[in-house]
């Protein structure tokens, strides 16, 4: 059987695989973080043999692969009048027993077939660009700095300047009819003259001069690669803000076999069966790796490249639900 | 172009405090911003087990035709 663990919000990644799961007739669940704090149903964890009992079935034997699809998430218990700091202490203390709780059944579960496994799902930026640097994959220089002559000395060593984005990630502030954002922000005078000369430690990454972008969904060894072209002239430092241009084409695309041999040995070497990963190619005919991220939206990709990603990942899904599992169809 | 003027709706005394990127945002209309989708309109899939089923598709197996130039006939 498959597990599928999600929120209940809307995540554009589930509902399109659960369709090929229904259409193949897949046996599967969906448990959503939510669920765990309902209310609505009863189930018990044994911490000793680690089952999972809901509503008097067993399905710790059951279970054979789990598709980790954003499943953890920051509940808000309150209602009502907001108590300050006092809320801020019970909303964190209730989020820590919960994810404590969360940790546990992951450990339980270990032995499943995850997509992807779920400590690797927060990846950490820094350490994965080390990673790639160690494994061989041509990556922008990168620095943690906190005051501005460190700074300037490594724009200087950068022969295109450089960029800062955050070391983990900046999420949406919505105030009524605006919402503040953040991107990756070429460091430029306008930037320098906003910084004091001591700062919070930043992520600092040297500028790559790219012919275009490449955006490559990976999956257990298979490479869905598609191109993002701009043909503006003056293009933005982050393709994230050019998405809704008309400028910004894109265009299904073949990685070298070379290129994809070393990907393929790099995200088997991070433990990564499934990831989207962002690569520049260079004016100069090079490749830099970017990042990596373990549950990256594949929607737009699969439908501008027609390459059926959801399908792809059902079909995995199943292939190994049926190679271990006892419920196969 | 690169958009140059910042807006950050966080206070001079907090920005000296936290991540410098907190310094260098953009405001855009929210309405606007697809991955926020506030102009969709959503149901339930039971078969699913979704509670915000999105009922047109994003990138939905819709298809597996082959379409030839006689179906255009």
């Amino acid at each position: 059987m498959i597990l599928v663990l999600t929120h209940s919000y809307f995540e554009q990644g589930t509902d399109p695989v659960i369709d090929w799961l229904l259409y193949y007739k897949a046996p599967f669940f969906r448990i959503c973080v939510e669920d765990l704090v309902a209310q609505k149903v009863n189930y018990s964890f044994d911490i000793d043999k680690g089952s999972v009992i809901i509503n008097g079935v067993d399905y710790s034997q059951k279970v054979t692969v789990i598709f980790f699809r954003r499943f953890y998430r920051y509940l808000y218990y309150e209602e009502g009048e907001p108590l300050g700091d006092v809320s801020r202490k019970v909303f964190y203390e209730a989020n820590n027993e919960l994810e404590h709780f969360v940790e546990a059944l992951f450990d339980a579960f270990k032995d499943k077939i995850w997509f992807p496994v779920s400590e690797m799902v927060n990846v950490n930026k820094p350490k994965i660009s080390a990673a790639a640097h160690r494994a061989g994959l041509l990556s922008p220089r990168s620095r943690v700095i906190n005051n501005k002559t460190g700074l300037l000395e490594f724009k200087e060593e950068c022969p295109h300047g450089c960029i800062t984005k955050s070391i983990c990630r900046i999420s949406y502030y919505t105030f009524g009819k605006y919402t503040y954002s953040t991107y990756a922000t070429s460091v430029d005078d306008d930037v320098l003259a906003m910084l004091p000369e001591r700062f919070f430690p930043a992520l600092f990454q040297e500028k790559v001069m790219a012919d275009y972008e490449v955006r490559v969904f990976y999956l257990d060894g298979e490479f869905f690669a598609t191109a993002a072209i701009s043909t503006d002239k003056d293009r933005l430092v982050d393709i994230k803000q050019s998405f809704y241009k008309e400028s910004l084409k894109w265009a299904t695309y073949q990685l070298p076999k070379d290129m994809e041999a070393q990907l393929d040995k790099f995200m088997r070497w991070i433990g990564l069966v499934t990831g989207s990963i962002d690569l520049i190619k260079t004016v100069d005919g090079q490749y830099y790796f970017l990042e990596v991220n373990p549950v990256g939206q594949y929607s737009a990709p699969s439908w501008q490249g027609g390459y059926q990603i959801e399908r792809r990942i059902a079909e995995w899904l199943i292939q190994k639900n049926n190679m271990h599992g006892k419920e196969k169809i | 172009m690169e958009k140059k003027k910042f807006d950050t709706p966080f206070a001079r005394k907090l920005l000296e405090r936290v991540p410098i990127n907190y310094r260098f945002m953009y405001a855009n209309i929210t309405e606007h911003i697809g991955e926020l989708r506030m102009r969709e309109k959503f149901s339930r899939s039971d078969k699913h087990r979704a509670e915000q089923y999105l009922n047109y598709p994003l990138a939905k197996p819709v298809s597996n035709f082959i379409i030839r130039k006689d179906n255009d006939k």
